[in-house]
């Protein structure tokens, strides 16, 4: 079987402390046989939510995720569990191994689940941990191994199945530089002809190794440009909660108003700002969707600026290099 | 021997000695009071200050007619109105094994539960790689059998090792060797399905926390 995954405009909206929230707003990317993806960015970026929605666990509030000839975002019911079972791999950030059972039952218990004979899957548990280099060590237990063992183990449950589709989430960030090493080179040696592989990360370093990169959110914080005018009518929106931004504005004249969008379908109004103040510095600078939209109340102007445009313009308000911590709102 | 005398030996009855000429077994009386064989007029002398009385007469067939004051009774009827004095202390023991099935299927509840629990997170990964919610509740029910048959081998060396310990005759019934460890299972499997909601309920998009 050849692999392709194309992710088509994925949105994922849910609703969190009665808050609006949108891990994923129309994220696409496509990948081929044998590739090995990276899915990068910070904490928060919806990284985890994406390898969710890959996996058949999570289905997007909209948008559409073809795997081979499957369209994944409409399975359903024992379709998505073969799906599941069949056509994905997963390794996860925290290894995720049942602590009381063996290596290799780690590894058998999947394929037991699945009614795979069990001197079957001791004979497949046996081949893949002598191929992530675990031989030896099948009958110890997660808690008489390393991190990077472990992670290891993990690996060799994920490929039971044979997966086509694999799906690895931070799968170094518990582990030491050496550590990281054997894992890295071994996802890389995953990503094969007949299998795609999906890393998601925030350490940038692992990008040397991927096919394809896919940035969740892009880093505003070095972007340079002029300050500019912007001109707002009554009610006009400047952006949206959930949007993602590079620019922070300070408002000339008239006056603005900040407010959520409520699960309910109703605004929560947060502030108003007026001549003087500013306002959306910590969603540029901390590469994070905006956590409230804004709004004109009346005719207003602002000036916008990039994260080392306002940095100039207001020096003191916000930390540069080499200085404190953040301390504005 | 319940009264722990062999022929030959001295057994007092009333204040008096008597000499032991044989034993008998299985002879008890409410529960386990051990039944003693005399001479009627040994009978009558520890018992009613040696006048002639007697309580009752055992006659071979059925007598055609019963002197007044006498009523006649069949083996049969002795035998219920003899266990009619246990009524009340074998209901008790009825209603002490209902009571201890009932915390029997608490405890495997709970247990079953607290593991459930605990292995939320592993149900969660189990179900992100593919296993069914069915594989996940057969498994619980393979452990709820498990439990629940062990728990009742091990009832059962318990009883039979603590017979003999006690000082009425026990008698166990072949056949509830047999009927113990189904029922318990059947107590089990209802008692685990709470844990098993929980094991099939897991999320598995929890396994990625």
């Amino acid at each position: 079987m050849t692999a392709t995954l194309q992710v088509e405009d994925i949105t994922v909206e849910f609703s969190s402390g009665g808050y609006v929230i949108k891990p994923l707003d129309g994220i696409g990317f496509s990948a081929h046989d044998g590739e090995l993806v990276v899915l990068l960015g910070p904490s928060g970026c919806g990284k985890t939510t994406m390898l969710s929605c890959l996996a058949g666990l999570l289905t997007p509030t909209s948008g559409r995720i073809g795997f081979g000839d499957q369209d994944v975002t409409g399975l359903r019911g024992p379709a998505m569990s073969a799906y599941r079972q069949q056509t994905v791999g997963v390794v996860f950030q925290a290894f995720n191994l049942i602590p009381s059972l063996t290596a290799r039952a780690n590894v058998v218990v999947p394929m037991r689940l699945a009614g795979v004979p069990t001197r079957q899957a001791r004979a497949r548990a046996d081949e893949l941990l002598e191929r992530v280099n675990l031989g030896e060590r099948g009958h110890h237990r997660p808690g008489e191994m390393s991190g990077g063992q472990q992670q290891r183990v993990a690996i060799a449950r994920a490929l039971v199945h044979d997966p086509p589709l694999v799906l690895a989430d931070e799968p170094t960030a518990h582990l030491d530089h050496i550590q990281v090493e054997g894992i890295l080179r071994l996802i890389r040696e995953l990503a094969t002809a007949g299998r795609i592989v999906v890393v998601s990360t925030h350490d940038d370093r692992i990008t040397h190794l991927a096919d394809r990169v896919v940035e969740l959110a892009p880093n505003f914080t070095d972007a340079d440009r002029e300050p500019e005018a912007v001109q707002l009518v009554a009610g006009e929106v400047l952006f949206e909660q959930g949007d993602r931004g590079s620019l922070i504005y300070a408002v000339e004249s008239g006056r603005v108003e900040v407010y959520r969008h409520r699960a309910d379908g109703t605004e929560e109004r947060l502030a108003e700002v007026g001549p003087g103040n500013y306002f959306g510095e910590l969603g540029p600078l901390l590469n994070l969707p905006r956590s409230a939209s804004v709004r004109a109340v009346e005719a207003t102007q602002l000036t916008a600026y990039s994260v080392r445009g306002f940095r100039r313009a207001f020096p003191g308000v916000m930390p540069g290099e080499d200085e404190g911590p953040l301390v504005t709102d | 021997m319940r009264l722990g005398v062999s022929p030959g030996g001295t057994v007092y009855l009333g204040g008096r000695p008597f000499t032991v000429v044989g034993t008998v077994s299985d002879r008890t009386l409410l529960g386990g009071t051990p039944m003693v064989y005399t001479t009627l007029s040994d009978a009558q002398a520890i018992a009613v200050g040696g006048r002639a009385l007697i309580t009752a007469v055992v006659t071979r067939g059925s007598p055609t007619q019963v002197p007044a004051g006498l009523v006649a009774y069949t083996p049969d009827q002795v035998a219920a109105t003899t266990l009619d004095q246990m009524h009340s202390a074998v209901s008790s023991i009825d209603n002490s094994k209902w009571m201890m099935w009932v915390v029997a299927a608490f405890i495997v509840a709970a247990l079953l539960y607290v593991a459930a629990l605990e292995r939320q997170r592993d149900f969660a990964v189990l179900k992100a790689l593919g296993s069914s919610s069915g594989a996940l509740f057969f498994s619980m029910i393979v452990e709820a059998v498990v439990v629940t048959v062990i728990a009742s081998v091990l009832a059962e060396l318990l009883s039979s090792f603590m017979k003999p310990l006690f000082a009425q005759p026990i008698v166990i019934p072949f056949s509830a060797y047999a009927t113990l460890p189904l029922i318990a299972v059947a107590v089990g499997v209802l008692a685990s399905l709470v844990a098993l909601r929980r094991a099939t309920g897991a999320d598995p998009a929890a396994a990625f926390g």
